[in-house]
């Protein structure tokens, strides 16, 4: 009893070597299912399997677009922002409150602000009057949701800094319930139509405009819409934090706080400003959402922003590519199991690829770029 | 400590003088269970008021009985849907209120499944307007193993309903699309729920037995974005028609949408939904233009076609709500569900037992939707089956006919 008892050495322990080999022939195998699976699905039905392609293809560019804001935040904070869903959210509800009334909304708890912008567009609106109500409802959602999750950072997130973890989480969270309450308050809880400004007029396949082949609408307008918009908001995204100067302070942050600081970057700015990016490229996603689906609702968020949050961590949170392969690779294998597999099934097939993906790759497809995983 | 004591005895006495009697034992009380929050409302609030307007004309009497009525609420606002815990609190706080004789209610199948056995070992009677989950009351295909009895734990039955349930809707909708829409082979899409599942599988058992060519069978994701790629498989199937058993709340206007953007419109592929998409609301959600030329099944009579002693009720009701609103589908059967509650109350010797055994004998002839009468396992002795068509410009769904069922 009087013995002092002397702290072993660390040990680090390497899995045997069989149960490794077995996991990478358990994935090889699953991969090679699936492989086969997807080719004799495209070599089956060549032309169903394009279009089922596209669709996956222009779902998972939206899933990308809100994965984007979760990735930032996380890069630079190590927050999983939960919140972020609803902000994409609360910019599908503005969207459509410019399409459908011709104004722009302010919902306060229990009454809505609302600035006239212009008439209400509709399906036979005038091509110069859609542009206008397209345009006004970027700026206005972008601007809106840049607003809501600077304002959320500001009294939510900031005064945490230096806490333990778990505090801004809860906080985030806490904030999720609180957005959706907005939403429901807003507009209710059913789903809303929002006017199809864009026609699903086909550019390629069946009765194209362009070419005229085979026996679906491989490629319509709205498709076009979605990579219209997404192309450019990511290229500037990388352009922004690659060669301006308020990316460079976020990449000199997520690196290293301190060194960040005493070079004499602000931090809480920098950390105030990637909330607000985060915010706009999700009234951008809520904006190409409301054009391509037509539909939304005040719990859109919850669900769509696991996906994107998935998508995140997929292609490895912190990671801008990472977070448009990881949504664009969901998108795809939602769209394949919907259009070849059994629809019921779809969620999970998507999670069990993510934690195979996991299990071999646990910082995701691209890794992890955090301070950490630096 | 005596003042403690005196307190004591005065609220035992205050509750022997409740559960007492006296005057008050020929006071019963029925109770209604609706989902009164959201777009609900619409339609629930509209039965509160058919079934308050039943006790009026009756002056608040059955028999030599005099009945209260009180509305319950099963929803909650946060989602505007019935709660399966409010349901479950609501059915225990019945079932321990004596002075309740008869629950009319639930409108959801889902809640109902879980208050018909709390107040089954109370033996308290329940009467539902507008449940049509088959499982509720028979055994059969689109129900789920040890389906009626489960919900029976006494091993008597206490829930009756009057409108005809989902094996009906299912058969008569078979018969519907293979002998006038002439369709070689259709897709079925249920929204995994208990109602939805149970009416498309109540549909695939007719379908297969009359000879129509089943496609596929499968379940949507409420929580999707889209169905396009789904419709893409739908469409390789070569199906020339799709059935629809489902609530439109759960995404039902961008199914519909999706289906007519990938498949064409209703005429090229017929689109068949059950009762839970004849709701005007799906012109919205869907864009009238892609719900246009739909069929859709009710287990209910429209207003139209009323006649007789519910003409009159319908009249004199339409007078009190007043006139431009639009009666909506299960307000009458709410009203019929009350009339039967207060006939089986004035027949009986007024305890919760009887008062069963009357309802099972119910032959009323004159109720707002016409006569009522039940079989053994409480379903409508004589059910209906109505079809309506979508009609796109006008923005709502048309009475077409009555529809022939094999069940």
């Amino acid at each position: 009893m009087t013995e002092t008892s002397v702290p072993s050495p660390v040990v680090v322990h390497r899995r045997p070597a069989v149960s490794d080999r077995l996991r990478w022939i358990f994935g090889a195998l699953i991969l090679l299912g699936l492989g086969y699976w997807l080719i004799s699905a495209a070599v089956d039905e060549p032309e169903r399997f394009a279009q089922v392609t596209v669709i996956g293809l222009s779902n998972g560019m939206i899933y990308a677009l809100v994965a984007l804001g979760y990735t930032l935040v996380y890069g630079i904070i190590e927050l999983i922002n939960f919140a972020h869903g609803d902000i994409f959210m609360l910019g599908t509800l503005q969207t459509q409150s410019i399409f459908a009334d011709g104004s722009l909304q302010i919902p306060l708890l229990f009454f809505v602000i609302s600035v006239p912008l212009g008439t209400a567009a509709t399906v036979s609106s005038s091509g110069l009057e859609k542009t206008y109500a397209i345009a006004m409802a970027l700026t206005v959602s972008v601007v809106f949701c840049l607003a809501i999750n600077a304002a959320i950072e500001r009294i939510g997130y900031k005064p945490l800094r230096g806490q333990p973890r778990l505090a801004p989480l809860i906080t985030a969270i806490g904030f999720s319930f609180i957005l959706q309450g907005i939403g429901l308050s807003w507009k209710g809880e059913g789903r809303i139509a929002i006017p199809q400004l864009i026609p699903d007029t086909v550019l390629i396949g069946e009765g194209g405009t362009l070419l005229d082949f085979g026996s679906f609408p491989y490629y319509t307008v709205r498709d076009l819409m979605v990579l219209l918009i997404t192309a450019p908001v990511l290229i500037a995204l990388t352009l922004l934090i690659q060669r301006s100067k308020p990316g460079k302070a976020m990449r000199a942050t997520a690196q290293d706080r301190d060194a960040a600081a005493m070079m004499g970057i602000s931090v809480d700015r920098t950390i105030s400003f990637t909330f607000a990016l985060g915010g706009a490229i999700a009234g951008a996603g809520g904006v190409v959402y409301a054009l391509y689906v037509g539909t939304t609702y005040f719990q859109l968020g919850f669900r769509l922003g696991l996906i994107a949050f998935t998508s995140a961590v997929l292609g490895g949170i912190g990671n801008l590519s990472g977070a448009v392969l990881g949504g664009v690779l969901i998108g795809l294998v939602a769209a394949y199991n919907d259009g070849f597999g059994d629809a019921r099934w779809t969620y999970t097939v998507i999670f069990t690829i993510l934690i195979l993906i996991l299990v071999f790759r646990p910082s995701g497809l691209l890794g992890e770029r955090t301070p950490e995983g630096q | 400590m005596l003042a403690v004591l005196g307190l004591l005895v005065a609220a035992l006495a205050l509750v022997a003088t409740g559960c007492g009697g006296g005057d008050d034992s020929k006071t019963l009380k029925i109770v209604s269970d609706l989902p009164l929050q959201g777009s609900n409302l619409v339609q629930s609030g509209q039965m509160v008021e058919a079934i308050e307007y039943v006790m009026e004309l009756a002056d608040n009497k059955a028999g030599d009985y005099t009945v209260e009525y009180e509305s319950f609420d099963d929803a909650i606002a946060s989602t505007g849907n019935w709660d399966e815990a409010t349901c479950a609190s609501n059915a225990r706080s019945y079932a321990d209120d004596d002075s309740i004789v008869i629950n009319i209610g639930t409108y959801n199948s889902g809640c109902a499944a879980i208050e018909i056995p709390i107040l089954n070992e109370a033996g308290l009677a329940m009467v539902s307007p507008a449940n049509t989950y088959p499982g509720l009351t028979v055994s059969g295909s689109g129900t789920e193993a040890g389906e009626p009895d489960k919900y029976y734990p006494s091993g008597e039955r206490n829930y009756l309903r009057v409108v005809a349930h989902d094996l009906f809707q299912g058969s008569a909708d078979a018969n519907f699309m293979k002998n006038d829409l002439g369709v070689k082979s259709v897709f079925i899409l249920d929204d995994k729920e208990l109602y939805g599942k149970g009416v498309a599988d109540a549909f695939e058992g007719s379908a297969k037995e009359i000879g129509l060519g089943i496609a596929g069978h499968e379940g949507w994701d409420k929580d999707a974005p889209n169905y396009t790629a789904l419709m893409t498989k739908i469409k390789a199937t070569g199906a020339d028609a799709i059935f629809i058993g489902g609530v439109s709340p759960n995404n039902g206007g961008q199914l519909v949408k999706d289906k007519v953007s990938v498949l064409g419109d209703n005429e090229t592929v017929k689109l068949v939904v059950s009762d839970g998409f004849v709701l005007d609301s799906l012109f919205k959600d869907a864009g009238a233009e892609n719900v246009n030329g739909a069929y859709g099944s009710a287990p209910t009579l429209p207003a139209s076609q009323i006649t007789g002693a519910g003409a009159e009720f319908l009249k004199g009701f339409q007078e009190k709500i007043g006139v431009d609103e639009d009666i909506q589908v299960y307000t009458l059967y709410a009203a019929t569900a009350a009339q039967v509650a207060l006939d089986a109350i004035a027949r009986s010797d007024g305890t919760r037992a009887d008062i069963i055994a009357q309802l099972f004998a119910t032959n009323l002839t004159d109720a707002a939707t016409g006569s009522m009468s039940f079989d053994a396992n409480g379903d409508p002795a004589a059910g209906t089956e109505q079809l309506f068509l979508a009609d796109g410009p006008k923005g709502t769904w048309v009475w077409n006919k009555a529809l022939e069922s094999t069940s």
